[in-house]
């Protein structure tokens, strides 16, 4: 017994693969935004295999060239066509780059879109996907004078929130962000445009004051401290002598709702338990039937705010 | 075979409950027999006071012996009239020899104080007199006293699990975790008690460490399978610790410090008892790195434990009550807003009264109770979080009576009161609570059939009319073992039982290291986990010092709780129910003197769960372990121990190969073109085996005596030749992450 355990204990031939046959990749996110339009791009790949263990040593683009990808919306089909662009990052493929594109599919909210993709071996792809609808978001405070944080904050709160919470679904992630947009003025009388993301709050490490951004939720609301909107907008001024050729011209707040296929995928891809727990063997999400990877689709929209012309005076800027 | 198993055991559980009930029927009131009487009374260390548990009690020249209990207490029923000489010994004291006059329609009570020391050469004569207890003759049962626990090698400082995974039949997936499998049962499917007490989480830094002092134990039991019926709650085993009491003769105090914790330890008497309090705090976070493979792991434990014991003659010379508590924590605190914080606790806390009646009846009444929290806080960091809160308040009683024929009646009751929360984000980010609040009620009986010198038979049932989880009517629980002594020295056994489990934790099998696991009360839309234990076995008793044991078992488990790898939205549960079966032989060897301890054992096992018909390995099945260990006592204070483990490799999900991954910005999330991240792509789920697992570790210590001052001083090496163990491939990036390697440390301990 004692022998037999040794020789299984000497055995060291030990490779963590295995061989295995042809597996592909479907990938696309499709688009829908309030103002309708959208470009579809998806990618079909094949699993590859590398000496070793170290899969970005392979240098032999894995995109699938010659299939045939079609998206059904409302009955009807739309092909998409082959298409090659210059590839900017050529430390893994040398070759330009490969996808798959689809333009002038009407795509709008609440539409079911199905992907099928034949490839050249015959193997079929196919996936389904809902795009998500449009999402009112309210405000608090309103500032229907503009964003300001000149407030009696003991009755306001300390926070300006953004709630889209009326009949989410909560399969869904969101993506929310802020971002104030100003421009400048030189000396010459040129005006430059700039935009700065607003974090949603600024939080003490190591003895600074580090911003917190939003990230992809669940929770269908923002809250974004007005103590950080003051230091972006102190920010914006700062090593500029002359504060009123600052000119604060509006918050953009932009929303992206995944639907739940992209969502699961996101998180699959992203998400961790904490940094000790160890998990094997996870799986990336996929939708696809007949293969992996993923067909989701996101919907976008955006709403602006104006800066309070007194808020922003309070710095010494102007607004015009 | 789900159903139908269940139902065969069900019909199983009637038939065996009617045979109770009729067996009950025949046995006479209990009372006084006609002939003969009784011995009883509890053995203690004669320095300290300690009950000594497991010594052998023979009656010299009437084939009469036992051993005490987990509480140093034994009963010799049935003794015919006359004067006796009983041999009391264990190993690491002297052998004694007291005398005891057995009157009619009387019980004899003793107290016996066993001197410590090494056995005597003309003592051997009397080691031949020892009698096979009912313990001796119990399936899955193993006895490690805390001299076993000092004599392993350790990996760290000594530990119980260290030796509990030694044992055959018992497996862990790694060098690190100290979670155990035992017989193709999962993790959570163990049941730690603490002087009976129930402890949820029982390890500290993610499982290097038992949260349970060494320096507090008095001893352990650990049931591997087939266990009576005193014993439920859990499918596969019961660890069960009992805590020293304390020195009550003089006061005493031990300091002790390795590279991971500090300890200490103060005991003494008190006014009609003793009393004992030890801590033990964690020094550097630095000297968990090389063990958590981690650079940055801010990780700070501590845990404490008291206990109290008084009896006053006066009062009632047969009552003793004890108070007792046990604290520990956890935590990770990284200082940094955009890391998570952790934390684990565990509570318990418990009062007794155990009386020895006037009647040969024991009893103890208990109060419990544990309380279980654990939170994982994200703070500004991507991590999920989790926090888990487990509250437990168990009264119980158990009581046993011996007849003057030997036979023995056991039979207890108990009622928990649980709540459970687990809040969570789950898979889809989306916050999950599971609230869980039950109370259970549970009454047990067994009687063992010990009248006949070379058979006997234990025919046991536990009843539960009220359940946590299930909601059902009257469940029972049968339970039937049996030995047979053909030849002294010779006991062939077997064992067959329904169990039930009703609490669970919501982790992955797939979690190679977890920061806690959860529990939870069995969800509604779930079943709770039942299986049967069928086990066979022979022990052969080739000398005192020599023993040899072979066991097979067969274990079918249905309603086990897996994550649900097929949830497709949120309406769909997290957990599914899954079927499993296991299978397995265990040979195990041991040969104990007071200055040498050699452990040889060998399991080959089998285990397979089956969820929607697709049937998978749990990555915690291991074909085949060898594990032979040694601990010499080698005079003067030295002493050596040895721990070579060999097993075939765990379970892995192979590499099928690799593919691009499209790497999403979360504010433009439909750019599918942006440079890809090469990852992974996995084959059949635990289909290959890692190359076998191998490691040798080396132990060495002194004690040196400076009165009124003892020394010890230790070192000790892992993984001796460095071997490259396996632990796991990175999920990323398809790498080896290796188990412990090449690690020396150190120890220092004073006792006062």
């Amino acid at each position: 017994m004692c022998l037999c355990m040794l020789g299984i204990g000497c055995k060291e031939d030990f490779s963590p693969k295995v061989p295995s046959g042809n597996r592909y990749y479907l990938f696309c996110i499709v688009s829908a935004t309030p103002l309708g339009g959208s470009v579809q791009l998806a990618l079909v790949d094949r699993m590859y295999d590398v000496p070793g263990l170290n899969p970005a040593v392979n240098k032999e683009d894995p995109f699938v060239a010659g299939a045939r990808l079609t998206l059904t919306v409302r009955g009807t089909q739309y092909p998409l066509k082959y298409r090659l662009n210059f590839r900017e990052d050529t430390t893994r493929y040398n070759t330009p780059v490969q996808y798959y594109l689809g333009s002038g599919i009407p795509l709008v909210a609440n539409d079911a879109v199905t992907m099928q993709a034949t490839l050249p071996d015959s193997t079929r792809l196919s996936a389904s996907t809902e795009i998500p609808g449009f999402r009112p978001t309210d405000s608090a405070p309103d500032f229907t004078m503009g964003v300001t944080t000149l407030l009696d904050r003991e009755n306001v709160g300390t926070a300006w929130i953004l709630d889209w919470s009326n009949d989410v679904n909560d399969d869904h992630l969101f993506f929310p962000s802020l971002t104030l947009v100003y421009s400048t003025t030189a000396d010459s009388g040129i005006s430059e445009l700039h935009s700065v993301p607003v974090p949603l709050k600024y939080v003490e490490h190591n003895g600074q004051w580090t911003p917190v951004y939003p990230s992809t939720q669940t929770a269908p609301v923002l809250s974004v401290d007005f103590d950080a909107i003051d230091r972006v907008m102190q920010g914006i001024g700062e090593g500029i002598a002359d504060k009123s050729t600052v000119h604060p011209r509006q918050m953009t707040f932009v929303l992206t709702e995944y639907d739940i296929s992209l969502s699961r995928y996101y998180n699959s891809v992203n998400g961790y338990p904490d940094q000790y727990s160890v998990r094997l063997d996870e799986r990336t999400y996929t939708n696809v039937r007949g293969g992996d990877g993923i067909v989701g689709s996101a919907y976008t929209q955006s709403r602006t705010f104006k800066i309070g012309r007194l808020y922003a005076a309070s710095f010494g800027y102007t607004v015009e | 075979m789900d159903r139908s198993l269940s139902g065969l055991f069900r019909a199983c559980s009637r038939l065996v409950c009617g045979f109770g009930l009729f067996t009950a029927a025949l046995i006479p009131a209990p009372g006084y027999s006609e002939n003969g009487g009784s011995i009883r009374g509890f053995v203690t260390d004669s320095t300290s006071g300690e009950p000594l548990i497991f010594a052998t009690v023979s009656l010299r020249g009437a084939s009469r012996g036992t051993s005490t209990d987990i509480k140093g207490y034994f009963y010799i029923a049935g003794v015919p009239e006359g004067e006796y000489s009983l041999v009391v010994s264990l190993v690491g004291y002297r052998h004694t020899v007291v005398h005891a006059s057995v009157r009619e329609r009387e019980i004899t009570q003793l107290k016996i104080r066993l001197v410590p020391g090494r056995i005597e050469l003309d003592e051997l004569t009397v080691v031949q007199e020892r009698e096979e207890s009912e313990k001796d003759r119990e399936v899955g049962l193993q006895q490690i006293s805390a001299r076993e626990i000092n004599l392993t090698p350790m990996n760290t400082e000594a530990d119980m699990f260290r030796v509990v995974q030694l044992s055959p039949g018992v497996t862990t997936t790694g060098d690190v975790t100290a979670r155990y499998y035992v017989r193709g049962g999962g993790g959570d499917q163990n049941l730690l008690l603490v002087d009976g007490v129930t402890i949820y989480s029982p390890f500290h830094a993610l499982g290097v460490l038992s949260v349970v002092d060494p320096e507090i134990i008095s001893g352990l039991e650990f049931h591997k399978g087939g266990f009576g019926p005193e014993f439920g709650g859990r499918l596969s085993s019961i660890l069960n610790v009992q805590t020293r009491d304390g020195n009550s003769n003089r006061f005493a105090g031990s300091a002790q410090a390795s590279l991971l914790t500090g300890k200490l330890a103060v005991e003494g008497p008190i006014p009609d008892g003793s009393f004992l309090i030890a801590g033990r705090k964690s020094i550097s976070p630095k000297s968990l790195e090389r063990f958590l493979g981690s650079s940055d792991a801010p990780f700070d434990f501590y845990d404490m434990s008291f206990k109290a014991n008084y009896c006053n003659p006066e009062l009632d010379g047969n009552s003793a009550f004890s108070v007792h508590g046990f604290l520990s924590a956890d935590q990770v605190r990284n200082d940094d807003p955009f890391r998570e914080d952790y934390t684990v606790k565990n509570v318990a806390m418990g009062i007794d009264w155990s009386k020895v009646w006037q009647s040969p009846l024991h009893s103890t009444v208990r109060f419990a109770y544990s309380g279980f929290d654990a939170e994982v806080l994200p703070n500004f960091s991507s991590a999920a979080p989790r926090s888990n809160t487990v509250r437990d308040v168990t009264m119980s009683m158990d009581a046993a009576y011996v007849y003057d024929s030997k036979d023995e009646l056991q039979f207890g009751a108990a009622t928990k009161f649980l709540t459970t929360r687990y809040a969570l984000e789950n898979f889809l980010r989306a916050y999950v609570s599971f609230d869980e609040h039950a109370w259970d009620l549970t009454g047990y009986v067994n009687y063992h059939f010990l009248r006949w010198e070379s058979f006997g038979l234990d025919i046991g049932m536990r009843v539960r009319p009220q359940q946590l989880a299930t909601y059902g009517p009257v469940i029972f629980e049968p339970r039937v073992r049996a030995s047979y002594a053909p030849t002294p020295g010779l006991v062939i056994r077997g064992a067959a039982g329904w169990y039930s489990q009703e609490v669970t934790t919501l982790t992955d099998e797939s979690d190679v290291i977890s920061v806690f696991e959860p529990w939870l009360i069995v969800p509604d839309y779930l079943r709770a986990s039942e299986a049967a234990h069928l086990v066979a076995g022979v022990q052969y008793d080739v000398t005192e010092q020599l023993m040899c044991e072979v066991e097979a078992y067969y274990k079918p488990m249905i309603n086990l709780i897996e994550s649900n790898d097929q949830k497709t939205s949120t309406t769909a549960f997290d957990y599914v129910n899954v079927s499993g079966t296991s299978r397995g032989i265990e040979f195990s060897m041991r040969y104990l003197t007071d200055a040498v301890m050699l452990q040889a054992g060998y399991t080959f096992s089998k285990a397979s769960l089956s969820i929607s018909g697709t049937t998978y390995t749990p990555r915690y099945d291991v074909r085949h372990v060898l594990n032979l260990s040694a601990g010499v006592d080698l005079g003067d204070g030295w002493t050596v121990s040895a721990l070579w483990s060999i097993r075939s490799g765990l379970p892995f999900t192979p590499i099928a190969g690799f593919y691009d991954r499209i790497v999403l910005t979360p504010s433009s999330p439909t750019d599918v073109l942006q440079p890809a991240q090469p990852v992974t792509a996995w084959g059949e789920r635990n289909s290959q085996r890692l190359p076998a697992y191998h490691r040798l570790d080396l132990s060495c210590s002194r004690r040196i005596d400076i009165d009124p001052v003892r020394l010890s001083l230790g070192i000790s090496i892992i993984n001796v030749y460095d071997r490259k163990n396996i632990f796991y491939l990175d999920r990323n990036t398809g790498e080896k992450v290796y188990m412990l390697r090449f690690a020396p440390s150190a120890f220092v301990k004073v006792d006062l």
